[in-house]
């Protein structure tokens, strides 16, 4: 597949992981809506609330919160993935990490991208980096301080050219989505409960809250699938669009080989859990992670 | 009715194809004009480079012949033995010349440690840059035989052929970029001489 078919399924994923979203909002909005107005029946709701008999407080607000959080966390996804760290642009006049910026710009040409993503240093130990961005215009690539110190230039060419396919296969755009969908998902399966426990026991509040028992325990389940949906063959094309601008599937191979290394050596804690999906290499190797092995990884890359 | 629906799709067909075929082309000659952007500053970046980096390695250089010359005449290692006079007039002539230097610590330090080489540093920027440079020009290159290569594919592969059979306009011969025979056997045989 090439990069341009790969941007188009992307498109569609995120689009459809945008609706889905937006419709188990709706859903739950409305099941709420149900159980606060100790409803007879669901067809009685609805035929109340089209008939402007009964305002559907609870699906507006939570249509609305949906919504709002997604143009929050597009708006402002630059702070919430660097946050929790100190952090440097590295500019083109700066003359600190010029290597760094070269680099980028570098494979900025032999992606023939026409912009320049921003780059960004955060100062800490351990070997990390992600792409991350929305449009075209707005996307950045972070690096650690770790990361830059111990690989040599041919394997931080291979990690930015990792992070660079990612944004130029448009894979930013529904990591950013999924990634804010799935923690903001988690966050609401908890006020469900809180409604459970009220007390109108009408035959549609008792049937929405059974359905709302069930997403209790479904909800979390279902962010999992829809974060494996993400699927991590999205990795393999990212190194493999690294090794496609850099033409040096062994500087790629070294460069996983000695952040895996590092992992291994120390015990590094990361507490911002966006970033976590943006990563170019994830520690815990369970069959639910987002990210393949290492070993696969490298085994694909011919070695 | 059934013809017209055939006819409206055959005629979506060909303006998506049509255009599929121009974008790739465009993107070749884009691709072509990078190779040039790249010499153009390459050719640039070197000159200014090596012009600033010589201007600091020379000045570098005058100022540690003329520490270690004074300092061979106040030691006055052959001819006549100097006056105290001359003595302190070249001892402030050293301690000027380090002065002048990068060290701007306190004087007591300073006295007998030489200025600051940056040479050295400023011969890993130089090497920094020039790898850089030689990076994008290659890239460069790269991602235009690459967009060849897709372009070519593109008008050879079979409904594609058809509409450029009739259409003359959208063939257009690049080349790829590469060297020629016996620049290949000169570079062939190139090696690293110290």
């Amino acid at each position: 597949m090439n990069y341009r078919e790969i941007v188009k399924v992307n498109r569609n994923k995120t689009f459809i992981a945008l609706s889905l979203f937006l419709l188990i909002y709706i859903s739950i909005g409305f099941l709420l809506d149900i159980v606060i107005s100790n409803s007879v029946s669901m067809t009685d709701t609805i035929y109340k609330i089209i008939h402007l008999e009964q305002i559907p407080v609870a699906t507006i607000s939570m249509f609305l919160f949906g919504v709002i959080s997604i143009v929050v966390s597009i708006l402002f996804f630059k702070r919430i993935q660097l946050s929790g760290e100190t952090y440097v642009e590295i500019k083109e006049e700066s003359k600190k990490y010029r290597d760094l910026y070269n680099i980028l710009e570098e494979l900025k040409i032999a992606a023939g991208l026409k912009y320049m993503p921003k780059l960004y240093l955060i100062k800490a130990d351990y070997m990390n980096a992600f792409a991350s961005g929305w449009s075209e215009k707005n996307t950045i690539i972070a690096i650690t301080e770790g990361l830059y110190k111990k690989l040599n230039r041919a394997e931080l060419s291979a990690v930015i050219g990792h992070e660079l396919t990612h944004i130029r296969n448009e894979d930013i755009k529904l990591t950013l989505v999924v990634g804010v969908i799935t923690n903001i998902m988690l966050f609401v399966t908890d006020w469900i409960s809180f409604f459970i426990f009220k007390d109108n026991n009408n035959e549609g509040a008792k049937n929405a809250k059974i359905i709302l028992i069930v997403l209790h325990f479904v909800l979390p389940i279902l962010t999992l699938v829809i974060q494996m949906w993400l699927s991590r063959t999205r990795e393999y094309m990212a190194d493999a669009g690294a090794v496609e601008l850099i033409r040096d599937p062994q500087a790629m191979a070294s460069a996983l080989k000695k952040i895996s290394l590092d992992y291994n050596l120390n015990d590094y804690h990361d507490n911002n859990v966006t970033r976590k999906a943006a990563y170019i290499f994830e520690k815990e190797d369970s069959f639910l992670s987002t990210h393949p092995s290492i070993k696969n990884r490298i085994k694909k890359l011919g070695f | 009715m059934v013809i017209l629906v055939i006819l409206i799709f055959l005629g979506m067909w060909f303006i998506y194809s049509y255009n599929k075929i121009v974008s790739a082309k465009e993107m070749v000659v884009n691709m072509k004009s990078q190779i040039s952007i790249q010499l153009d500053r390459r050719g640039k970046v070197f000159d200014s480079l090596i012009n600033s980096v010589k201007k600091a390695m020379d000045y570098e250089k005058t100022t540690l012949k003329d520490i270690i010359s004074l300092r061979e005449k106040s030691l006055n290692i052959s001819g006549d033995p100097l006056s105290n006079k001359e003595k302190q007039d070249i001892e402030d002539q050293i301690s000027e010349q380090i002065l002048n230097g990068q060290f701007t610590k306190s004087f007591n330090m300073t006295v007998e440690a030489y200025p600051e080489l940056k040479a050295n540093d400023n011969l890993l920027q130089l090497q920094e840059e020039i790898v850089s440079t030689e990076n994008k020009l290659s890239y460069a290159k790269q991602a235009f035989n690459d967009s060849l290569e897709r372009y070519n594919a593109l008008v050879s592969s079979v409904p594609y052929n058809i509409i450029v059979k009739y259409f003359p306009d959208l063939k257009k011969e690049f080349n790829y970029w590469k060297l020629k025979k016996e620049e290949v056997k000169v570079e062939e045989e190139k090696r690293v001489q110290f």
